[in-house]
């Protein structure tokens, strides 16, 4: 079974679970659209990872099998032992990749692009970092490490980082020192001019003492959240795809194959009219995207949320009996849920049509039966009372939004 | 040691002196007699015995062939062009082949895919050197599509097997493209002097 499923309901409850202790202490950590954004990201990045059947695990497996030099034990520790540090390390080149080498950013943008910093920014992962990522541990599979070994791995590893994104684990002493921990990678988040470019380790932070990308916090300047170029949008299908749109445009109004080159493989901003970008702010002038949180629009982002994550756990565990046709489908539709949810939360004048018909279409079809495999009777219950509490919510939310209407305004940025 | 495991030692020690020698200067060059020499030296440990990983050396051959030849073809077919010169560009146009490689290659299984793209390379090479009068390495490409016929021949000489002839005519490529870069190396390269200008201090 897929361990991400196992994975969901924890991490969701370590996000409560956090959003709580820091209302308790008084601190503004979360945000419910933000919040709300990361989580619907995530899922989409996991909907899409079951539509191409864990890309860089299968060619992990295949380079192992036909090119692996050398057979493991995986009862030894010492295998172990080794897998794990050179795993760090090529995940540290990985992650250093995609900061520093432009279409890998327009992938991994997606992780920073959250202006808050809390558990639930953890979970904001890009839709297309496995076309790339594989590539980065072929090392691993040619010296032959088990891909079991890797899995495992690499699974430690993702749910260590998990705890990484939070502001309410302080400086560690020592511990700072040797790993990643939630005071290094609250740098490494930074829009800050000293944090740019550092804290690249996942689990260890000795690669990035090792080879000069490692930063300690500073307590006389607060991190602020964010990139050099904002997103200022809640859409998860922009939010995955803005950078490409970026690089595509860069290349065809540039000169030149070695410049178009470039373009897609160089740092991020090379060249010399990125200097000058619309939205590159000091951090002293830096605000947050925001839009207005009304009480509707809420309750719409979570009831909407909910139905994410339970069709994507559905997905999850009915993804192996489904063709490559159906799972893009099924994907394709988590990804207009979330999209629709995005323009519910940004005021968009299409979104009560858009979402109405959307819902009218997906839980019409699950309640008449017309779904992804069997569906039980009280899923389709389910689906007739879900459809009915969207519309409700849908039309109480379109009304508060026109009753308040001349209050609230464009979106806004608020101040960091 | 065995006439295999002599003849791939003889290619790494040419590819070897060509990477750390005479193509100091020309990344395409160095990177491309670097994967030749390292899968040579795989070889010869594999066919010595000392430590045989045939798979390895296969992969880092595959490598040779699909990423190393089209770069030599770089090198010599536009010698003052940034792939050839810049080692940025070279490592570009390395990783887009290595990539293909592996997924082509090793992932898909069309093992004929750097196979042609090393005789590919190699026969252009061959042409822009004959056109250009440039005897060094149009010797140094003749060598190597003489050596992928005779492998693809399988072609047997008493104690010669194959890979042998592949090996020879390698070798005698990679020799011959030390003293092309030789040659050129007292002739400036303009892209070169270029990035050199932009990286000194204002």
């Amino acid at each position: 079974m897929n361990p991400i499923l196992f994975a969901i309901p924890v991490f969701l409850a370590l996000v409560a679970l956090e959003a709580w202790l820091a209302w308790r202490r008084g601190l503004k950590v979360y945000r419910l659209h933000d919040a709300l954004t990361s989580i619907n990201i995530g899922a989409m990045s996991e909907a899409i990872r079951a539509l191409l059947k864990l890309l860089s695990i299968a060619i992990y497996a295949i380079v192992v099998e036909r090119v692996g030099a050398f057979s493991w034990d995986t009862k030894s520790p010492w295998v172990w032992v080794l897998a794990f540090f050179m795993y760090d390390f090529f995940y540290y080149w990985a992650h250093r990749s995609g900061h520093e080498v432009n279409l890998l950013w327009a992938s991994h943008v997606v992780h920073h692009s959250c202006e808050d910093f809390n558990l639930s920014t953890a979970l904001r992962q890009s839709s297309t970092n496995q076309v790339f990522y594989w590539l980065f541990y072929l090392p691993m599979a040619i010296v032959g490490i088990p891909v079991t070994v890797f899995v495992i791995i690499a699974l430690i590893s993702l749910v260590y980082q998990f705890w990484t994104h939070t502001q309410l684990v302080g400086k560690l002493g020592w511990a700072d020192r040797v790993f990643a921990t939630p005071s290094n990678h609250r740098c490494h988040h930074g829009r800050n001019a000293y944090c740019l470019d550092r804290n690249y380790g996942g689990t260890l932070i000795i690669w990035d003492r090792l080879f000069g990308t490692y930063v300690a916090e500073r307590d006389d300047e607060p991190v602020v959240y964010g990139t050099l170029v904002p997103l200022q949008s809640w859409n998860p299908l922009w939010g995955n795809l803005k950078n490409y749109a970026g690089i595509w445009r860069q290349v065809r109004s540039t000169q030149g194959w070695a410049n178009k080159l470039m373009r897609v493989f160089a740092p991020p901003g090379w060249g010399s009219a990125d200097a000058a970008a619309p939205g590159l702010q000091p951090d002293a002038a830096f605000t947050r995207f925001d839009t207005p949180a009304l009480k509707w629009q809420q309750v719409y982002g979570l009831l909407a949320s909910a139905v994410i994550l339970g069709l994507l756990i559905h997905l999850l565990l009915a993804a192996p009996s489904l063709s490559v046709p159906q799972r893009a489908g099924y994907a394709a539709l988590l990804v207009l849920h979330a999209v629709g949810m995005a323009w519910v939360f940004e005021g968009k004048r299409w979104a009560l049509v858009f979402e109405v018909a959307r819902a009218t279409l997906v839980f019409g079809a699950l309640a008449s039966g017309l779904w992804f495999g069997p569906v039980l009777p009280s899923a389709q219950l389910a689906a007739l009372a879900v459809w009915a509490a969207s519309l409700l919510v849908l039309v109480l939310a379109r009304s508060e939004r026109s009753r308040l209407g001349p209050q609230l305004g464009a979106p806004a940025r608020l101040s960091a | 040691m065995n006439l295999q495991a002599g003849f791939d030692g003889l290619l790494a020690l040419a590819a070897l002196w060509v990477a750390l020698g005479p193509a100091r200067q020309r990344p395409a060059l160095r990177l491309a007699c670097l994967l030749l020499g390292s899968a040579a030296v795989l070889g010869t440990l594999r066919f010595s015995g000392l430590l045989p990983l045939p798979q390895l050396h296969q992969f880092v051959s595959m490598l040779g062939a699909g990423v190393g030849l089209p770069l030599i073809a770089f090198a010599v077919i536009r010698p003052d062009g940034l792939v050839a010169t810049q080692p940025r560009y070279t490592w570009i146009v390395a990783v887009v082949l290595a990539v293909l490689c592996v997924l082509i290659g090793v992932v898909a299984g069309v093992k004929l895919w750097a196979q042609v793209w090393a005789v590919g390379a190699a026969v252009c090479t061959a042409a822009v050197a004959m056109r250009r009068r440039d005897l060094h390495a149009l010797g140094a490409a003749v060598c190597m599509v003489l050596a992928f016929a005779a492998f693809v021949a399988q072609l047997r000489a008493g104690p010669l097997q194959p890979g042998d002839f592949l090996h020879i005519g390698m070798a005698l490529a990679m020799l011959l493209l030390g003293r092309w870069s030789l040659v050129r190396s007292q002739r400036p390269i303009p892209a070169l002097q270029q990035a050199q200008g932009e990286a000194a201090p204002s």
